[in-house]
């Protein structure tokens, strides 16, 4: 058995941040490495434009569940227990989602930040995490809400804790 | 004649046009992009912006399910001037470079297809 499978102590569900929502370190590092089902990506947005929520859609493998969902959606589904007894991982666009989850009464402890890609306002923190301002913001209310933060791309990575 | 992208991961994709003009000398309409650093909003508007205006052209991605393919499968609103081929391997851009010329849009992306296959085989 896959080794990662074995040794890792994980919290589920794993709620990613990530701004290539669904892509290969998702597809093949976490989700087929980890073997993880359901699989859900939680994003207002792509639903505003059903034809790339379709795409996306058809990205998640075969050996999984998921959907493309609200956030209303996935704070429900979570907080009604229905994400209990699986390994479920949920991606987020953005942190400012992700603080949305928690004001939608989302029971969350725990948040990876996966990718967070360069742009003009924002500055590095990780090479695959950059910050801006109002990330910060963001970021500090929601761990004022009790969330641990952590970055972390791979399984295979050892997390940073987020504390910035 | 018909152009090129070619879109992958980190340096796949400027390493496998090495490769191809170290075979077949050098090539014209051909782009390559990587999506090293790119949020995914960012290289879909990368792709956007690289597809040649009104000419035919095939996307060459790496791996069905990356953000090269999910941008790609986004920027592709002309069906008819463009296709997306999966798996981008070497036979398949050699094929690519030297049948553009002959063949028209849509035989020529199922031939190139094909020869991509075709390169994949087990030996043992």
């Amino acid at each position: 058995m896959n080794l990662l499978l074995r040794k890792k102590k994980l919290r589920f569900p794993l709620v990613r941040v990530d701004d290539r929502l669904l892509h290969g370190q998702v597809i093949v590092g976490w989700v087929q490495a980890l073997r993880l089902s359901p699989l859900y990506v939680a994003c207002d947005r792509i639903l505003r434009d059903p034809s790339f929520a379709d795409t996306l859609r058809n990205l998640i493998p075969a050996e999984a569940t998921g959907d493309i969902i609200t956030l209303e959606t996935a704070a429900q589904i979570w907080s009604n227990g229905e994400l209990k007894n699986s390994r479920p991982m949920i991606i987020l666009e953005h942190p400012v989602d992700a603080l949305k989850l928690v004001r939608l009464g989302a029971p969350m402890k725990t948040l990876t930040l996966g990718g967070m890609h360069f742009r003009e306002d924002r500055i590095e923190f990780l090479p695959y995490i950059f910050v801006s301002e109002w990330d910060q913001v963001t970021l500090r209310e929601i761990r004022q809400a009790g969330v641990t933060i952590f970055c972390q791309d791979l399984p295979t990575t050892k997390p940073t804790p987020y504390n910035g | 004649m018909v152009q090129a992208l070619i879109i992958t991961h980190g340096l796949l994709g400027a390493e496998l046009l090495q490769c191809v003009e170290a075979l077949l000398g050098p090539q014209d309409g051909v782009q390559v992009i990587s999506n090293q650093g790119q949020d995914l909003e960012g290289l879909c508007k990368l792709v956007a912006s690289r597809i040649p205006a009104g000419e035919p052209a095939i996307l060459f991605v790496d791996f069905c399910g990356g953000s090269p393919y999910v941008a790609c499968r986004r920027a592709c609103d002309s069906p008819s001037r463009l296709a997306i081929i999966s798996g981008v391997n070497l036979p398949m851009l050699t094929s690519f470079f030297t049948k553009r010329a002959t063949e028209d849009f849509d035989e020529l992306a199922e031939v190139v297809r094909e020869d991509g296959l075709r390169g994949v085989q087990l030996i043992r």
